[in-house]
């Protein structure tokens, strides 16, 4: 909110205090101020002139020797300048010498082109004004002040720019600070001066012939409190100096007096106003919702249809305003209008912001409304307007008003108990919570955590407008909230408003004390997800963090068919924008678009991971109407020509390691998701125990080589290798103890086998039979070569293996060793029809 | 011929016979075997040296052979200036031998040579994400305090997110145009605070417990905007607890962020769900609070890390409203407690001077790389 100083002086005396120092009192208030602006920037030493003579510039055809007039007894001066909009007679501001002007550069006095010139002609933009300031102000050239204004004045007077304007952002629990007042009233607690009271003096004049308009509220919920004043014999024309000159500083375009009498009440005060030309309303006035689809023609021009659930003014017959958001145009006040109907109304600020929001309308009534607007300003914002109009004499206030309230809220009442501090049983009161401090004790004082003298809370509680009354044991205090303070809920709200002002620096740093020495630490959970994030850095990889919401477009890029389970992606329903529009189902396309942002960079080799959420309705079911389960899934991608579909495995396995289950894991060549290469890629079987010695098989995920549509799709290289996991399930719980095994302590013995197999036996299941066949005492099978080409049949691969044998028992003797590896050979060739090389 | 032959053979080994009385004759011998082997440059000549001085048929066997012919009471004498003159002869073998060894080592490993500043192709060390260090950085501070680590989840329900926290669906703080909604009463959570609730529904104090995690808005992204960012929130509730305890706690966790030095100041504000309320700063880690750098180049003196304020905000707290409390079923008149918010990815731009925002969310793995460094990396 634009709070502009000299107004506030007009309710708190703010001398001696500059508007930095304003600033930050009222930031220590609890008012953070986001700027100061003092309007003539660093204008300095500009004055008005008056121009009476104008000459061809001797040695130059563009420039012009001006010689300007300052007022009596003051020196006339030659000013060079290259403008061509000026003429005998204007007046101009002038930058005399050593001036600054509003952007802080200097003019001195010089010489162009042989002449002298003693300063410079001024436009709008060296002052910093811009037409909606003042007339000329946006002309390319010099800024002509109106015929009227007198020379040799400062230009900042002349201007209105000798002001200062903070910007002040208030907090959503004051709503009753949302104007010049308001904040009058804590600047004066701040200050500890006085605030002067508002002039609501006016006569009205009693007019018995007139019957006043009819008033119905249709539901007073939404609309508690309504009034409405006649004012006749109105005379509208242009508003008084200092009310155009106000709105004007605080961005708000002067119209005519009623209306501009209605915005500066609502700025000074906070209480919006609204001013319907009472001679274009057919019958009484209506509070009631909208018909749906009914239209208005608002003030701005626009026409709107309105929905039921808004509410809005009306006469007999149809919409006059929406209420208090903005009036119709249709009964405004224009220059015709000779008597209003001036309304100011309290309405219930959750349906004004619906409604705002809505429409997109962001008034300074809306505004306002918005955050609450109290019973008691209605009558208030009435007062303060027609006093106005009364003293300026704008037109007949009528002693009629009509007006419909529901029941005055009572004034909120909070006590505050006191005691002596020195209690019967320290330990157990949960009163005086253990404190034996010899001084009197309080339930503000309790919360804060520090000693304030009770005189001290009485009195900053009562300049600040609230009513404190001892009782007579001198155990309470009765402590009245203002009606403006709506906000006021308990001892805690008072506390606050006793630090604000007592000062936040006097809280003094302590340390939790006693207590139960609460259970902490991380969960299991976070636990194994710290261990993974350590393990996949190790592996080299990058941490990524992607948006969890997804485009619109993500799934078909990654090639997801139409009745995947992926597509139940749960819809955002005010998404930024359809780029952000999904909750993703997996992190894959996320991943993709993180690959692609690197590749764009010239990076060729790199690994990434993520661990985040997707979220999935339950049961399948869209839109969703309770709250979707959230898993943790890993993502990782191994990106450049150095990796491939092993890379990638030795990942996976090194991550199950981490869970014990390494040895659970079943590859499947098929199923995976469409994102994948469909001959370099695998589904992620696990099987888990559970208990009694069953076990169940779950897919948890898939990885592989990208498929070449989506790498082109996604515009980036072929030589991307990604992996999904699942990691709920698992990740939640605490990982197996190891029960250790002694290591043998005989000789291992090595064997190696070189076998020829047709192509399509996998390497995998010769390592399975090899395992099977031996049993225990085998302690590992290597494959270290596999070779296709000369020598080796077409169809056919040849495969090296090595197996290590080792028993715990006794040291392997060489029969054993030969009866084995022969039971091992005779089992690969019924099997798989594997021969030994020759 | 043979009679000479075998004069002469008798002659010599007269003379022989007259030296090996002599140590002169050994002494001379050693020495030139000795200079001989000293002068051998490889360990070729030296076995040469060794088989012609030391071998079966070698000088030295020839004069213990010799040895039989010495009158047996000269023998032990002889027999000793033999032995000697032999083991120096085998020492300075053995010396020459170790000599060569190593010239022949230090050769070898001196054309073994390598450039150490090439680097070989390899996969490095990678790093967690900046955002999750500063997260795990400041966990760790709590869980040090015997706080409990708690998640809650990302889609909430409007109760949580707000209606527990003192702001019903009218109150202004409360615009629908900041939360995501995905259902009527479904949104993305705006504040981790809705974890708050959670807890104190299903815990007893005392409680002490912080929720890391993503929370979501409809900001555009911009250098200081994202429309999903990361807080924490903390949450403390015993008896007895004061504005002061949160004052004592949250200038510990500044020191431990931007260090010992730190000081800490709290200013009015307003939430919802606390009350009183206040922002927290801390004094510039950078320019110890006094808002002034003299070392940039570019004209200025104001610090660019506090924007020449001497203050960093860092968090909104305040004392736990006693609605929510109560919404809670915990019994505001025995029970106080207090509750901050902190935004995870504010700190670390300004821990590691991160410009703008847009670079946490980016994944370039040069920018990541940077991080690669210090306890929370890994």
């Amino acid at each position: 909110m634009k709070l502009l100083l000299s107004w506030l002086n007009e309710y708190v005396d703010t001398k001696g205090f500059s508007a930095e120092q304003l600033a930050d009192n009222l930031v220590n208030i609890g008012f953070e101020v986001e700027g100061i602006e003092y309007l003539a920037g660093k204008i300095d030493n500009v004055f008005t002139g008056k121009i009476i003579e104008i000459n061809k510039h001797p040695n130059a055809e563009r420039l012009q020797l001006c010689k300007l007039d300052f007022g009596k007894d003051k020196e006339v001066l030659q000013i060079v300048t290259a403008a061509k909009n000026v003429a005998v007679g204007d007046i101009v501001p002038v930058a005399l010498d050593g001036a600054s002007l509003f952007d802080g550069s200097r003019i001195y006095n010089g010489e162009l082109r042989g002449e002298k010139s003693y300063g410079m002609l001024c436009g709008g933009n060296e002052l910093g004004v811009s037409e909606d300031w003042v007339v000329g102000g946006g002309v390319d050239g010099i800024l002509i002040l109106d015929k009227k204004t007198k020379v040799g004045q400062d230009i900042k007077k002349v201007l209105d720019l000798d002001e200062y304007v903070l910007d002040v952002s208030l907090t959503a629990n004051r709503p009753d600070c949302q104007s010049v007042y308001g904040l009058a009233r804590e600047v004066a607690v701040m200050l500890k001066r006085e605030i002067k009271p508002l002039n609501l003096k006016y006569k009205a004049i009693e007019d018995a012939k007139n019957k006043p308009f009819s008033l119905e509220i249709k539901d007073s919920t939404l609309c508690p409190r309504y009034m409405g004043t006649s004012v006749r014999n109105i005379k509208i024309a242009l508003s008084p100096d200092l009310i155009k000159k106000r709105l004007k500083i605080m961005g708000v375009k002067s119209i005519n007096n009623i209306v501009d009498i209605t915005n500066y009440v609502l700025l000074e005060v906070g209480q919006p106003l609204h001013a319907f030309d009472a001679s274009l309303l057919e019958g009484g006035i209506v509070v009631r919702n909208a018909k749906d689809g009914e239209k208005i023609t608002l003030l701005n021009g626009e026409e709107i249809a309105l929905k039921s659930d808004m509410l809005v003014i009306a006469d007999k017959v149809k919409a006059v305003a929406l209420a208090g958001i903005m009036g119709g145009s249709e009964t405004s006040v224009s220059d015709s209008t000779t008597e209003i109907l001036l309304e100011s109304a309290n309405f219930a600020k959750g349906n004004i912001r619906n409604t705002a929001r809505a429409l997109g309308l962001k008034t300074d009534s809306s505004h306002r409304n918005e955050k609450g607007v109290d019973y008691f300003s209605v009558e208030v914002g009435t007062a303060r307007a027609l006093a106005l109009i009364y003293e300026h004499k704008i037109g007949d206030i009528i002693d009629v008003k009509i007006e419909k309230s529901v029941e005055k809220p009572k004034p909120k009442v909070i006590n505050i108990s006191i005691r002596d501090a020195q209690c019967a049983s320290p330990t157990s009161c949960v009163i005086c919570r253990g404190r034996t401090l010899g001084v009197q004790q309080n339930d503000i004082c309790d919360l804060l955590g520090i000693k304030i003298p009770t005189n001290t809370i009485v009195d900053i509680l009562t300049r600040l407008g609230f009513k404190v009354q001892e009782s007579k044991d001198g155990e309470k205090l009765k402590v009245t909230a203002p009606n403006f303070r709506t906000d006021i809920e308990s001892y805690a709200c008072l506390a606050e408003e006793v630090i604000r002002f007592y000062g936040y620096d006097k809280i003094i740093a302590s340390p939790i004390k006693g207590g139960e020495i609460s259970q902490g630490g991380y969960s299991i959970r976070d636990k194994n997800i710290n261990a993974l994030k350590s393990l996949l850095v190790g592996m080299g990889c990058f941490e990524a963090i992607t948006y969890s919401f997804v485009s619109n477009k993500h799934l078909d890029m990654v090639g997801v068919g139409k009745d995947s389970y992926l597509r139940d992606e749960i819809e955002i329903l005010n998404p930024l924008s359809s780029d952000y529009s999904r909750m993703r189902t997996t992190l894959v396309p996320s991943m993709l678009h993180a690959v692609r942002q690197n590749e764009m960079r010239k990076h060729s080799d790199f690994r990434l991971f993520e661990i985040a959420n997707v979220y999935v309705p339950i049961e399948d079911k869209l839109p969703i109407k309770t709250l979707p389960t959230e898993l943790d899934i890993l993502c990782i991608a191994f990106v450049g020509k150095n990796e491939d579909f092993y890379s990638l495995k030795i990942a996976l396995k090194n991550v199950l390691s981490l869970f014990m289950l390494k040895e659970k894991l079943v590859l499947q060549d098929k199923d995976f998701e469409e994102w994948l290469h469909p001959s370099k890629s695998a589904n992620i079987i696990i099987e888990f125990d559970i208990g009694a010695k069953n076990s169940i098989k779950l897919e948890k995920g898939c990885f592989g080589a990208i498929h070449p549509k989506v790498a082109k799709n996604f515009d980036i290289s072929e030589n991307v290798y990604i992996l999904e996991l699942n990691l709920s399930g698992f990740i939640e719980e605490e990982v197996p103890k190891t029960i250790a095994q002694a290591t043998s302590k005989f000789p291992p013995v090595t064997r190696d086998l070189a076998l020829v197999v047709k192509d399509d036996i996998l390497v995998g299941e010769l390592v399975n039979i090899i395992k099977k066949t031996v049993g225990e005492i085998c302690k590992g099978v290597e494959v270290f070569d596999i070779y296709k080409g000369e020598q080796v049949e077409t169809g056919y691969k040849s495969v090296a293996l090595s197996v290590v044998l080792q028993s715990d028992k006794a040291t392997l003797k060489d029969n054993e060793i030969v009866e084995v590896m022969n039971k091992i050979i005779s089992n690969l060739e019924s099997e798989t029809g594997a021969k030994l090389r020759a | 011929m043979i009679i000479f032959s075998n004069f002469c053979e008798k002659f010599l080994r007269m003379v022989k016979i007259m030296q090996i009385h002599e140590q002169k004759f050994y002494d001379d011998k050693r020495d030139a075997t000795i200079l001989a082997i000293n002068k051998a440059n490889s360990l070729e000549s030296l076995e040469e040296i060794r088989l012609s001085a030391l071998g079966k048929t070698g000088e030295w066997a020839l004069l213990s052979r010799g040895l039989k012919d010495v009158d047996s009471s000269f023998r032990p004498i002889v027999g000793k200036m033999i032995t000697d003159a032999r083991t120096e002869v085998e020492m300075a073998l053995e010396d020459a031998k170790n000599r060569l060894e190593n010239e022949a080592l230090e050769a070898r490993l001196a054309s073994e040579k390598i450039d150490i500043t090439i680097d070989k192709k390899s996969i490095g060390l990678g790093a967690i994400h900046p955002i999750n260090q500063t997260t795990k950085r400041i966990a760790d501070f709590f869980v040090s305090k015997g706080f409990l680590v708690a998640s809650s989840p990302e889609i909430e329900t409007d109760y949580y997110n707000f209606e527990a926290l003192n702001t019903p669906s009218d109150h202004p703080a409360r615009d629908t145009q900041d939360t995501l909604f995905v259902a009527k009463n479904l949104l993305l959570r705006s504040q981790t605070s809705a974890g708050q609730i959670r807890l104190m529904e299903k815990t007893k104090p005392p409680i002490r417990m912080i929720a890391p995690g993503k929370v979501y808005r409809a900001d555009a992204v911009d250098a200081t905007h994202s429309p999903m960012f990361h807080q924490m929130e903390g949450l403390v509730v015993d008896k007895g607890l004061t504005l002061c305890n949160l004052k004592g706690l949250l200038e510990e966790l500044a020191k431990y962020i931007f260090g010992e030095n730190t000081k800490t100041r709290f200013r009015p504000s307003y939430f919802p769900f606390t009350e009183p309320s206040v922002e927290v700063d801390a004094s510039c880690f950078m320019c110890g609070g006094t808002g002034v750098d003299n070392t940039r180049d570019d004209g200025h003196t104001g610090c660019k890390v506090c924007k020449g304020t001497g203050w960093i905000e860092i968090l909104g707290a305040g004392m736990v409203n006693r609605r929510v409390l109560e919404c809670c079923n915990i019994n505001p008149n025995i029970y106080t407690g207090f509750a901050f918010g902190m935004g995870i990815d504010r700190i670390t731009c300004i821990m590691h001077r991160v410009s703008d925002l847009r670079y946490l969310f980016e994944n370039e793995v040069s920018f990541l790389a940077q991080f690669k460094g210090g306890n929370f990396s890994i």
